[in-house]
């Protein structure tokens, strides 16, 4: 195409960015042109559509060209349909209008007679990957993985392409009815079928441990051919390794299944990664044989790690991970440390690895930051009451030195390491004080709460915390977290260390005196606490400290006033009784899981394939191994998680002021829903039908009147989500005046804005008969929430007065909600579990005359309860026509697991409903949805 | 999985952009000039992974109006080759092996290497489409589709009999990428 090569050597020769954009502008009108003409032919099309990818490679926005796209797909020379596919896969986005003429050409050239076809819509259906594809076309790729009259690069691509389906998709593949049948292609004797295959395994073994359980067999079926008997081709030898690639997909996919049972099968397992240990023994000459050669083996000690069947083993590997992490390779160091950290998480002596403590501990000082990182990892995994004082001080002596992007997450593991394996309390106060000193300004708040806590939870520590603090607060120099620290316990215990020399109550009033000009806001918030509670605990001094709060009761700053103002009063009142209750010494706080270890945990974030094992000791990974080895996903020990610890880190924020008179009891946002009423007229009715429809559906119609029809396209990513809105106008004359604009009942639990970036395309001034205008929002759970946000439009027919249309919005918290797969045992102990504590119960009896009609309405009952994001669990209510599923919740306040159990009695034209959930307000919702959802039908 | 493949040159050019998951041309545009920033400056004795968890590699960092905010996962990594005058970038999740990405990104340029004979910049940017061809026989929806040098280039050279032969471009040969480590 020479007009594409002379426009690329064109834009070369740009000087500037100005002259290229004004190339790119000149070309972008020439194409609009050129697509207008209606006798363009094929090749033109073609190479200007090259010319719009070209120009989008350079960040340039292009919005047009989709339909010319989908004309080169429909084309029947192969050099059109490439590029058109192309283009269809780098410009057009999920919710293009032009998506189901791509899906019907897909669908024919599925089964077009040249492979090459077949391919080039195979890579079209794993770039796009829509809902629609997945809906239709899943069963044809399935076909032609499976049909042996089907080629390698046929084969190849399908495996992929499911997996692309599977992931996006999972409820719409329907994987249970296929997965069989593929497993047994892992021992295909392709390599290039079996590493596909092998991916889309891995997948599926995460979502169908059952279905796929003899996948294991195969895998090691086929380890053993490679590594062991040397079975294959030359063409996937990699410099010497054969198929690395293979090895590694397969030695991955087996952590995804408990050691294998029988004695036969470990010993054969044990052999391969035996046989790979010994292979690396000797350092490989060339440095891409070595990658290979590496990569292989620190899969295999994964692996190893993972089935935890021979300790000796295990050994060894921590001896050769020794030699790695002091190697010249700085890609071998940092992986070296890495697997290492594995290994600290599983092994149970870990003298091995603590034989190289001073190795690791020089690592924090690589000139690498990426090596850096991994060292501090190990540190952290490695960890133990003998090794703690030592690395603890290692680690606070890097602290300065550290890189600022280090040292929040290094400041957070010796605050967790320091408090697990204190066995002084006086080492405990002292370290966690120089850490808030040294590193206060990377840190959240969560450590000095969490210093404040361990201290008011253990008696013991209370005299010396106290010393401490006063000493913390004469020096010199304060850090704010420590001030902090040291005014709240003081004035906790400030009276326990009261008759020690220096220590007089005056002496704590006048040092905490002497720092509280200089610190901030929320810093002098707490201490005006602590000087009321000076008050209570030393009256000798009460005329001192009430000139402190009079001073303040003029602060500039709300929140300082009020304390000020408040506490001044209650110093001041006739009476003696209500000063020493409002400050009372406050109570230990209840045994809670560590804010900081949930702080950690949340930067593991969520990966396509679940991660086999996390930074940290070993009783964490014993935990979650245990979890998973239940036959459930990650997903479900979250559920567990989140029910364990649903109160918010935001309640222990600040203690004090609970206690005091300000605390303000905030009404529960009233939570009925209007449309929840029954239905008195046949319009309103329809609309509720809608309205239903939405809440198990994300896209639909949400209004259908005379004038417009409001559209509803929704995407869930709990906690967020995006919405689009679509105007039709139905009226027979133009709209003018159009604004959508939609409300939350309470901005404080639901946020709902206009979607960034959509300035470019703006509300058009008016809106032609059977045109359509869309508006897309965002939406944000930030906690749980009862009413529905409310839509708005407002538009202008000639001649009449505005008109103003309120909607309720199908946004509720079970949209925020995911479906988590958990094995029927766990079902049944959660179902149990939130049933004895009966908090968060709600149960309907239904009528449901239709589902007596049809055996369709128990099928329409599964897609309702599976599209409101409930994982369905085969077979776990003996009653067949049972339903039972499981979500969770994701607000920004925390996620919420929610268990459904559905028993329809078509006996009776009735169904129960219950629904347990670690939240009540989430069951209730939920469950008045289904209600709602019932009586529309 | 891989997130994305990248090839841009050391001035930040970039020659292939390749998203595995939605995002829009400007968030791809502005993560591509944060990681050029990141990659570029080190220096090549390094490793080849960056981890992007502190680096706050988020796209909305250079746009000022804040309407394309798009914060990679903490998991994600950047793993990336330094060939010549060119870096070639992954973003993987940590459900990959790293030195296996690194070997891929070494199947990916002799890859190259055998459809254009001796690849160089140039190549790329007057066959930008063919690199995409190319990518698809390797790297399908974000997994390995194939690593065997034989069954690529066959497939690349099959589907470009298909297309007919295309004229020859010329060759202004600016300095060949070499192979293996720089």
């Amino acid at each position: 195409m020479k007009g594409l090569t002379v426009f690329i050597a064109d834009l070369r020769k740009c000087r500037s960015h100005e002259d290229e954009e004004k190339r790119v502008n000149k070309e972008l009108a020439n194409i609009r042109t050129k697509f207008k003409e209606p006798s363009i032919n094929g090749y033109n099309r073609k190479k200007y559509v090259c010319k719009l990818l070209y120009m989008s490679l350079l960040g340039y926005e292009v919005n047009f060209g989709h339909r010319e796209a989908v004309e080169l797909v429909d084309s029947s020379k192969y050099s059109e349909k490439q590029v058109g596919y192309l283009a269809v896969s780098l410009l057009m986005e999920d919710e293009s209008e032009y998506l189901r003429a791509v899906v019907r050409a897909l669908r024919r050239d599925m089964h077009d007679g040249s492979e090459w076809i077949v391919c080039l819509a195979l890579n079209a259906i794993s770039n796009i990957g829509s809902r629609e594809m997945a809906e239709v076309l899943t069963s044809d790729i399935v076909v032609q993985l499976l049909s042996p009259a089907a080629s390698m690069f046929i084969k190849k691509k399908a495996a992929l392409c499911l997996l692309r389906l599977v992931r996006r998709f999972p409820e719409a593949v329907k994987a249970h009815q296929w997965v069989g049948r593929i497993t047994p292609y892992l021992g295909h004797r392709d390599i290039g079928v079996t590493q596909s295959v092998a991916s889309l395994m891995t997948a599926l073994a995460q979502q169908y441990p059952e279905e796929t359980r003899k996948a294991a067999s195969f895998a090691v079926r086929r380890l053993k051919s490679l590594v062991i008997d040397n079975e294959y081709t030359l063409d996937y030898v990699y410099y010497k390794v054969p198929a690395p690639w293979l090895q590694i997909k397969l030695l991955r996919l087996l952590q995804y299944y408990p050691a294998p049972e029988s004695s036969e099968a470990r010993a054969t397992l044990l052999s391969i990664l035996r046989h790979i240990i010994d292979v690396s023994q000797d350092v490989p000459r060339e440095l891409q044989q070595m990658n290979a050669q590496y990569s292989i083996l620190f899969e295999a000690i994964n692996l190893g790690i993972h089935l935890d069947i021979d300790q000796g083993l295990m050994q060894e590997c921590a001896v050769l991970l020794g030699r790695f992490i002091t190697s010249r390779e700085t890609n071998v160091r940092y992986l070296g440390l890495e697997t290492m950290a594995h290994l600290a998480a599983y092994i149970d002596r870990l003298d091995s690895i603590k034989a190289y403590q001073g190795v690791i501990v020089q690592s924090l000082r690589d000139r690498d930051i990426s090596v850096r990182r991994r060292a501090l990892d190990l540190l952290y995994s490695m960890c133990d009451v003998g090794s703690a004082k030592a690395i603890v001080s290692e680690l606070l002596r890097h602290m300065a030195l550290a890189d600022v992007a280090l040292r929040e997450e290094m400041a957070l593991k010796v605050a967790i390491l320091t408090e697990k394996f204190a066995t002084e309390y006086g080492w405990y106060v002292d370290v966690m004080m120089r850490l808030v000193s040294l590193a206060g300004d990377h840190m959240g708040d969560e450590v000095w709460h969490r210093i404040v806590q361990v201290i008011l939870g253990n008696e013991e520590l209370q005299v010396y915390a106290c010393k401490i603090s006063l000493q913390t607060l004469k020096a010199p120099v304060c850090h704010e977290s420590a001030f902090k620290v040291s005014a709240y316990v003081l004035g906790e215990f400030g009276h326990l260390i009261a008759n020690a020399a220096d220590s007089a109550p005056i002496d704590q009033l006048k040092a905490l005196q002497s720092k509280m000009s200089s610190t901030s806001q929320s810093a002098r918030a707490v201490a005006l606490t602590t000087v009321g509670k000076f008050i209570n605990l030393f009256p000798e001094i009460k005329t001192l400290c009430l000139r402190v709060l009079d001073r303040y009761r003029g602060a500039l700053d709300a929140e300082l006033q009020q304390r000020a103002c408040e506490y001044y009063a209650l110093g001041t009142l006739e009476g003696d009784e209500l000063l020493p209750t409002v400050f009372e010494e406050m109570p230990p706080f209840p045994e809670r899981q560590s804010a900081l270890m949930s702080r950690l945990l949340k930067r593991e974030a969520d990966t396509e394939d679940q991660r086999t094992w996390v930074v940290g000791g070993r009783e964490i990974n014993r935990e979650r191994r245990g979890v998973m080895s239940g036959a459930a996903s990650n997903n479900s020990q979250e559920a567990v998680e989140a029910s364990a610890m649903p109160v918010p880190a935001a309640s222990q924020t600040d203690a004090p002021s609970g206690s005091s008179t300000a605390a303000v009891s905030k009404a529960d946002a009233p939570s009925a829903t209007s449309a929840s009423e029954p239905p008195t007229d046949p319009s309103v009715a329809k609309s509720m039908r809608n309205y239903a429809r939405l809440l198990w559906e994300n896209d639909g119609i949400l209004f259908d009147g005379e004038e417009i029809q409001v559209g509803v396209m929704a995407q869930y990513k709990p906690p967020g989500g995006r919405l689009g809105v679509f105007l039709g106008n139905r009226a027979t004359a133009p709209l003018y005046n159009i604004s959508i604009t939609a409300r939350a009942a309470d901005g404080s639990q639901l946020e709902i804005q206009p979607a960034a970036g959509q300035e470019a395309e703006q509300m058009p001034e008016s809106l032609m008969p059977l045109a359509q205008a869309r508006v897309f929002f965002d939406v944000q759970c930030k906690q749980v929430f009862g009413a529905a946000p409310t839509l708005h439009i407002g538009y202008t027919v000639a001649g009449c007065a505005p008109t103003v249309s309120e909607l309720q919005l199908p946004v509720t918290v079970g949209h925020f909600m995911d479906p988590v797969t958990i094995s029927v045992a766990d079902f049944f102990a959660r179902w149990k579990q939130l049933g004895d504590s009966g908090i968060a119960e709600a149960q309907h009896v239904l009528p449901s005359a239709f589902l007596t009609k049809d055996a369709a309405g128990l099928e329409w009952l599964r897609s309702v309860v599976g599209g409101m994001g409930f994982a369905l669990i085969q077979g776990a209510d003996p009653e067949p026509n049972n339903i039972v599923g499981v979500g969770i919740a994701t607000t920004q306040a925390g996620r919420f697991g929610c268990l459904v159990r559905v028993e329809p009695k078509p006996a009776h034209g009735l169904t129960r409903v219950t629904l347990r959930a670690t939240n009540a307000e989430v069951a209730r919702s939920i469950g008045s949805n289904i209600k709602m959802v019932f009586e529309s039908r | 999985m891989i997130k994305s493949v990248l090839i841009f040159n050391q001035l930040g050019k970039p020659r292939l952009v390749k998203f595995y998951e939605p995002l829009s041309t400007a968030a791809q545009q502005a993560l591509i000039r944060t990681i050029h920033a990141l990659v570029s400056k080190r220096p090549d004795f390094l490793c080849n992974f960056l981890s992007t968890q502190h680096h706050s590699v988020s796209a909305n960092h250079h746009a000022p109006d804040h309407t394309h905010s798009y914060t990679l996962d903490p998991d994600t990594r950047i793993i990336y080759r330094h060939y010549a005058t060119l870096y070639f970038v992954f973003l993987v999740d940590s459900s990959e092996s790293e030195l296996g990405i690194l070997d891929l990104i070494q199947v990916f340029v002799e890859a190259l290497d055998r459809v254009f004979e001796n690849v160089c910049e140039l190549d790329l940017i007057f066959h930008f489409d063919e690199i995409h061809y190319v990518l698809a026989e390797i790297v399908e929806a974000g997994l390995v589709v194939e690593t065997n040098l034989k069954d690529i280039s066959s497939a690349v050279a099959e589907a470009k009999r298909l297309v007919k032969p295309v004229q020859e471009s010329s060759r202004l040969g600016i300095g060949a990428l070499r192979r293996g480590f720089t």
